[in-house]
């Protein structure tokens, strides 16, 4: 591959995306930074956690996206009843022509490109963990048999911090299984003005389907192809380490407010989704700057804190926002 | 194309890192020069031996900035630094250091060679005098400034210093005048006072003596003058006995007029002629004859001895006359040679006082603290200085002191100075009227001579008397106690307290006015 191929698929990748989001945004309005977010998680083989209270549009967005992108799409509602295998499929007994019964693998709702699992703090951790296990594994095991899940295989949950009876919150072990969590604030007034005029009148806005699942996984290949410089690569390592309360990097606030730092899968997480944000930036390589821009969403559910911040009313975004001040860039 | 750039930017930031280290150790160097130049007299003033260990710890602190300046002068810049600087002040947000370390250390990637690409071409476009430009640093304006501050601070040491009572310019014309009063003393004769007074001087004349020393010093000189002083009194108050004593012996009758009329050189030459008389040879070498006091001890008192050579003389008995005449002949010569230890003394204290002038002017409450006239006559006229001849007043009793007549033999001794150095001159200005004490001249009436004035051909009829309880016109309000007046002396720049000083001003602008009159 020669540089003017790399050009191209450069321009392409950026093409997409441009053109995703601004389908996307047809219909949901503002929340830019979710949509690339979620876009990001999608080309970096990642899933994503959507996080806000009810009625911003966390279900509205990932149906949007489903629409947009030219995916088997699925929904599953979580409720404290669902079962595994309502989500991974069973085995059913199937009899043919002859009489002779069988057992046949009926697939869950998650054989398919894009699922979304709303509420998924409202299923129980048996539920929850069944699906935790197919966005590890990207297959699922049912009646003794390995079912691969078709690519790209992107998971969007959902789920409402202030509602907390009733509800199962996720392990931090099932937590980091997500590659970002993306907050949805509230909108401001502008916005739902913008809101309300799209979804009170006869016809809502309708969007194309602008990328096909080939695309998409061109552009996760050239999302993974940007090469990283080794001095960019420390200062990720830095930044994790620095969340570590027990690491000789850590920061002040960690040593004072952080239970557990982020596991390697939150650096892997800053590499990979900083890949992805200097392809959008119409960058080859990754800078300390694409590193800090992914650090929130890559690490503020890697960030355990202790009982002290939380009775500080202490989040992790501030923390991680101090550490991103104080941790240096690697001069050499 | 990347690398050069980088190395020419290397460059440049090594010699301004250079430049900026150089100017900051030069900036640190002469900021604690300044402040040792500021506290040094003060610090020195109060422990005097911490000024030579100052200066090492300065000069130990100077080195060791030295040489760290200079290693981290001597590191150069990698190119590796020069990317990331060169990211970090044209704001390429890693270009320049991703790509040097994807042509240093990675294989080189399609993704990375077109990075590498870019990364040239916006190296080419980099200017390098606006990345690095090459210009003084604050540093090196700042340490201008100090030196400017350093070499303003020198120059008014002088001036500051006053107000510390450390005058280091002093140093040399105090070492030329202590030279010009030991020369004074060169052929004086050899003498206990003479020896501690020579010590003192040499003392004074040591550069690296501290203030305190020089004062210890002085204050030593100020003794061996004063014992000086005290042995001539006790000299000249035994001639007078001895004149006493002779008076009344028609042989001596002459010797004891030239002893009143202080001739002691002819005394001894009269002595001498008698000394070598034929009859009183013969009598000398009469062997059957013993001296009346033969292997007493010599008088350790120089007027006592006077006074018993005198008697002795009277003697009938011709070899104590002998004897006597020897042993006054001696002590007239020990008598003479104190007075004239007395005289070279008295010249370097005299010297001394004209000296003080230079300290007077930094010293409190005195004349040349308002006149910077150099022969001031009354230079230091306070108890502090000890100085006392004052024209028209005299602080303490130095006057020659005639003795009454009810007086027993040792008074003039014991209760005057012989030194004659109290002007008569009466009182000028009422503004003299604060010392405590004051001379007062009086006449001594006589049967014989009632109201007869002092001619110098007879015997004094006058003298001096101390007042011992002279009231202060000083009035209570200005009188201040000590503790406040120390305070008060503390706060005001020239070092004489606001309500003092006026009365201080008027009182020497009142005695240099009468003596204009």
């Amino acid at each position: 591959m020669n540089t003017v191929a790399v050009e191209g698929k450069i321009r392409a990748f950026r093409e997409q995306f441009q053109r995703v989001r601004d389908e996307i945004s047809r219909v949901i309005v503002g929340n830019e930074e979710i949509i690339s977010g979620v876009m990001t998680c999608l080309l970096a083989r990642g899933h994503v956690l959507l996080e806000g209270i009810p009625g911003v549009g966390k279900t509205k967005l990932v149906q949007t996206m489903a629409d947009v992108l030219h995916l088997k799409f699925s929904r599953i509602q979580f409720t404290p009843d669902l079962m595994p295998g309502d989500i991974i499929g069973t085995n059913i007994v199937r009899e043919d022509e002859a009489g002779r019964k069988s057992f046949d693998f009926q697939p869950g709702p998650i054989f398919a490109n894009i699922v979304l699992a709303d509420e998924i703090n409202r299923a129980t951790p048996k539920t929850q963990s069944a699906l935790l296990e197919a966005m590890q594994e990207n297959s699922v095991s049912a009646a003794g048999r390995t079912h691969a899940l078709d690519q790209p295989f992107f998971v969007l949950a959902t789920q409402n911090p202030i509602e907390l009876e009733g509800t199962y919150p996720l392990p931090e072990a099932q937590m980091d299984r997500f590659f970002f969590k993306l907050k949805l604030d509230f909108p401001d007034v502008e916005q739902l003005h913008l809101i309300i005029d799209r979804t009170t009148r006869q016809k809502e806005p309708a969007v194309q389907r602008v990328l096909q699942q080939g695309q998409i996984l061109d552009m996760r290949e050239t999302a993974r192809a940007i090469p990283v410089a080794r001095p960019v690569q420390e200062y990720a390592i830095r930044v994790t380490l620095a969340t570590h309360p027990e690491s000789n990097q850590a920061h002040e606030m960690a040593k004072k407010y952080v239970r557990f730092g982020s596991s390697p899968r939150g650096t892997q997480a800053l590499i990979l989704g900083a890949k992805v944000h200097a392809l959008m930036n119409d960058r080859v390589y990754v800078s300390c700057e694409d590193v800090r821009a992914v650090a929130l969403p890559a690490l503020r559910h890697r960030v355990l804190l202790n009982f002290e911040a939380e009775a500080q009313r202490m989040d992790s975004d501030a923390i991680l926002a101090r550490i991103l001040e104080w941790v240096p860039e690697a001069t050499a | 194309m990347i690398i050069g750039v980088l190395r020419e930017l290397g460059r440049r930031l090594w010699i301004n890192r250079a430049t900026r280290e150089a100017a900051f150790a030069l900036c640190s160097i002469l900021f604690c020069l300044v402040c040792f130049q500021l506290i040094e007299p003060a610090v020195i003033a109060s422990v005097p031996s911490i000024g030579t260990a100052m200066r090492i710890a300065l000069f130990v602190a100077f080195v060791a900035v030295t040489v760290e300046v200079a290693k981290r002068s001597a590191r150069g810049v990698s190119t590796r630094q020069a990317a990331a600087e060169a990211d970090a002040r044209a704001h390429l947000k890693d270009e320049l250091k991703s790509a040097h370390w994807f042509l240093a250390e990675m294989e080189i990637s399609p993704f990375a060679e077109m990075q590498v690409q870019r990364a040239a071409a916006t190296a080419a476009r980099l200017d390098l005098a606006d990345l690095a430009p090459r210009k003084l640093s604050a540093h090196a304006f700042a340490a201008g400034g100090l030196g400017l501050l350093l070499a303003g601070l020198v120059w008014l040491t002088p001036q500051l210093s006053r107000s510390w009572d450390f005058n280091p310019e002093a140093g040399p014309a105090v070492y030329r005048e202590s030279a010009d009063l030991r020369m004074l003393l060169k052929d004086a004769p050899r003498d206990a006072a003479i020896e501690k007074l020579d010590l003192a001087l040499r003392r004074l004349q040591q550069t690296d003596a501290t203030a305190g020393e020089k004062g210890r010093a002085r204050a030593d000189a100020r003794d061996a003058i004063d014992q000086a002083n005290m042995e001539a009194a006790a000299a000249r108050e035994g001639l007078a006995r001895l004149a006493e004593a002779l008076k009344s012996n028609p042989k001596f009758e002459s010797v004891a007029q030239a002893l009143n009329q202080g001739r002691v050189d002819d005394a001894l030459a009269l002595l001498r002629k008698l000394n070598a008389d034929p009859a009183a040879a013969s009598a000398r070498e009469d062997p059957a004859i013993e001296p009346a006091d033969k292997g007493s001890a010599p008088e350790s008192n120089l007027g006592l001895a006077l006074e018993s050579a005198g008697r002795d003389l009277n003697s009938n008995n011709a070899a104590v006359n002998q004897d006597a005449l020897n042993r006054v002949i001696n002590t007239l010569e020990q008598a003479n040679e104190r007075i004239e230890v007395q005289n070279r003394v008295n010249s370097v204290r005299r010297r001394m006082d004209d000296n003080l002038v230079v300290t007077s002017q930094r010293s409190q409450l005195t004349a040349s603290q308002f006149d910077t006239r150099s022969n001031v006559p009354n230079p230091t006229p306070s108890p502090e200085t000890g100085s006392s001849n004052m024209r028209g007043g005299t602080l303490f009793r130095q006057a020659t002191v005639a003795r009454e007549e009810n007086d027993s033999a040792r008074e003039g001794s014991q209760t005057g100075d012989a030194s004659g150095d109290s002007a008569a001159l009466p009182l000028e200005g009422t503004a003299t009227g604060r010392l405590d004490a004051q001379l007062k001249r009086e006449t001594i009436p006589r049967k014989d001579d009632m109201g007869e004035e002092p001619n110098g051909t007879g015997d004094p009829g006058w003298f001096y008397s101390a007042s011992r309880e002279q009231k202060s016109t000083l009035q209570i309000e200005n009188g201040r106690a000590r503790a406040s007046y120390d305070r008060e002396d503390a706060i005001t720049h020239d070092r004489v307290p606001v309500r003092q000083k006026s009365i201080v001003k008027n009182y020497f602008l009142n005695l240099h006015e009468s003596e204009k009159e």
